[in-house]
């Protein structure tokens, strides 16, 4: 399975409309003509489809989120005890984390 | 369901019982559910009949301990579906299976929270759901199955166990790391340990504009300890959106309340949260797990594929919690 990408995706040189677009265009069909005719277990499936879309268009306009430096590292000093109340290290996991909410979670909240 | 196995089925069942109707309700990648209606003598009743489903691939809890537990559970006087009839034998239908009276209500979560009514309210519901929970917790029943909790702090445990399953998977957590430690250095000393149901929430919890009529899916019942369903119940990543802090429904005061007015203990708030915490931690790390399912191709589903998605907003209920 194909699972990695690019740090940065450079689309300028690519045909309009460019895909994340092209993916908003695909999402609001699929709720907008398709959604509507369906009920029960399509249902359900069309909306996840529609989900899955608006995340993939988020990461393609949204820039990147490397993993956090030494991340394995971390774990184990966390786990030790090394940064028992160390604020600094909350502050960057929030910030880290509110990257991760921006592509992963609705953008309600 | 063919016409032999019918056959069989209705061989199984009390003297002087016909089957007379016979639908599947859901069929789960583990377990099947069929509605089942019988005349018993002239008598229509309502049944479900519950068994495995042909590829059953995960260690799920056998039918037959999950017909211990309802027995036990109805004894105690929960509201669970009465346990009629356990079959071991897997030449009547393929499997082993259990029949139980079927129940009616609601219990799909986005249409509880919402509902000012089921239940008898919002209050009067989660008072009641605090009972239900307070008599989880009083079974005494022996249940040999069930592993003894191990001399060891709940809490503490429960991150033992977190850590093992993180130590299994392939991408480093560090927020979910941060919680646990956070949980290990506030974990009390020692609690009571009572039989908790392990997955009480919204969702799981069938309602009719009474009261509760049905506390479902007994899986993952265990020894514990008793805030731990509580905090189950309560965690945000299991209130469908809704602002109100009881699993969705109602208030903690009107939760608490119930519970302690059947169980006689006083909640502990402070520790509610604890596992409220500790509660958004498991429910990552299933997330993580049902990930990993499509991501190992093992069985890919976009359904499971999406699950992951919610990890960073609970890393984010977490963190909040914590800090």
């Amino acid at each position: 399975m194909m699972e990695e990408c690019s740090d940065l995706v450079d689309i300028s040189g690519m045909e309009h409309p460019h895909p994340p677009a092209l993916l908003a265009a695909a999402r609001a069909a699929l709720l907008e003509k398709v959604v509507p005719a369906l009920e029960g277990a399509p249902k359900f499936q069309a909306l996840m489809i529609a989900n899955a879309i608006a995340i993939a268009q988020r990461a393609l306009e949204g820039g990147t989120v490397p993993e956090l430096p030494h991340a394995a590292e971390l774990c184990a000093a966390i786990r030790a005890g090394l940064h028992d109340d160390d604020a600094a290290l909350a502050a960057t996991l929030a910030q880290h984390n509110e990257a991760r909410c921006r592509i992963s979670s609705k953008p309600s909240r | 369901m063919d016409e032999a196995k019918r056959a069989a089925l209705t061989a199984r069942l009390p003297h002087g019982t016909r089957i007379t109707g016979m639908s599947l309700l859901s069929g789960g990648a583990i377990q099947q559910n069929w509605a089942l209606n019988v005349d018993i003598h002239g008598q229509p009743a309502q049944w479900v009949l519950r068994t495995d489903s042909a590829a059953t691939l995960t260690h799920s809890r056998p039918r037959g301990e999950e017909f211990a537990l309802l027995k036990a559970a109805f004894a105690a006087g929960v509201a669970v579906p009465e346990p009629l009839l356990l079959c071991n034998d897997t030449s009547v239908i393929g499997a082993p299976f259990f029949i139980m009276r079927r129940v009616h209500g609601t219990a799909a979560g986005h249409l509880l929270v919402r509902s000012e009514t089921l239940g008898g309210g919002r209050e009067a519901a989660v008072a009641a759901l605090g009972r239900e929970l307070a008599r989880i917790h009083s079974v005494k029943t022996a249940l040999p199955f069930l592993t003894p909790h191990p001399p060891i702090a709940p809490m503490l445990r429960f991150v033992a166990d977190m850590r093992a399953h993180l130590d299994a998977t392939r991408t480093p957590r560090p927020v979910l790391e941060w919680g646990l430690r956070y949980l290990e250095r506030a974990a009390p000393a020692a609690a009571d340990i009572v039989l908790c149901h392990n997955d009480f929430r919204t969702g799981n919890l069938m309602l009719n504009a009474q009261g509760v009529t049905g506390v479902l899916d007994w899986e993952f019942a265990a020894f514990g300890d008793r805030h731990e369903d509580l905090g189950w119940f309560c965690a945000r990543c299991w209130r469908f959106g809704s602002k109100h802090e009881a699993g969705g429904i109602g208030s903690r005061a009107a939760l608490y309340a119930g519970y302690t007015a059947e169980s006689g203990h006083p909640v502990d708030d402070a520790q509610v949260r604890l596992w409220e915490i500790a509660a958004t931690i498991r429910w990552a790390v299933i997330a993580i797990s049902q990930a990993e399912r499509h991501l190992s191709g093992a069985e890919e589903n976009l359904e499971l594929a999406l699950t992951g998605h919610i990890v960073p907003e609970l890393e984010r209920d977490i963190l909040r919690a914590t800090t």
